[in-house]
């Protein structure tokens, strides 16, 4: 379970996710063109220390893109 | 190695099309139920439109050693499907902490197709102590 909040100087929003899956991680990794292979290769990521491979970031925070562009606010993830 | 030299060092550059099908399949990447407007994130697309690897070479940085510590989008003027995104990426902090860790700190303007500034991003990149 994944927590995520996203703060903008008017609104605050929090929510919370199903576990993310590998697919949704390579699904992400098409879309956005993020192919760290610490996100996808396994045995990569584990030479590099990691217990397994993760997701990224920003995955994540554009779940809270339901909300309008807003403009001339400061928006911060 | 990075260091406050590196401050003010432009990366890159990116010119990208806010095409329908990428903005659609970002929708559906991030779990956005509308998928026909641009997703407030969807600068990440942009970025990944650069070179990540000749960032993590012209710094100096073992890849291995590197996490995102954090972005921040600034947001000026909205984007609609079929506009551009265009900027530079330019280093604006170095920080080296005794231990061996290094913070940087990039920024990109994105601008539209007018010239208006869309979304300014701010990237936090950490190489952890080897």
């Amino acid at each position: 379970v994944t927590d995520v909040a996203a703060v903008t100087d008017e609104t605050e929003l929090s929510l919370t996710t199903a576990p993310i899956t590998r697919t949704q991680i390579v699904r992400f990794a098409g879309a956005a063109g993020d192919f760290n292979p610490m996100h996808h290769d396994e045995p990569f990521a584990q030479a590099a220390g990691q217990p397994g491979v993760f997701a990224m970031g920003a995955s994540c925070r554009p779940r809270s893109s339901r909300a309008p562009w807003p403009t001339g606010l400061g928006a911060r993830t | 190695v990075a260091d406050a030299s590196h401050v003010g060092t432009v990366i890159d550059e990116v010119d990208m099309p806010v095409e329908p099908g990428k903005v659609r399949e970002f929708a559906i990447a991030v779990g956005d139920e509308d998928q026909d407007s641009v997703p407030l994130t969807f600068a990440a697309v942009a970025s990944h439109w650069r070179d990540q690897a000749a960032m993590v070479a012209m710094l100096g940085l073992d890849i291995r050693r590197v996490v995102v510590g954090a972005s921040e989008w600034e947001y000026g003027a909205p984007v609609l499907v079929g506009d551009r995104l265009a900027g530079r990426r330019i280093v604006t902090d170095v920080v080296v902490k005794a231990g061996g860790q290094t913070i940087i700190t990039l920024e990109t303007a994105l601008h539209r197709g007018d010239g208006e500034l869309a979304v300014t991003q701010r990237d936090t990149v950490i190489e952890l102590a080897p």
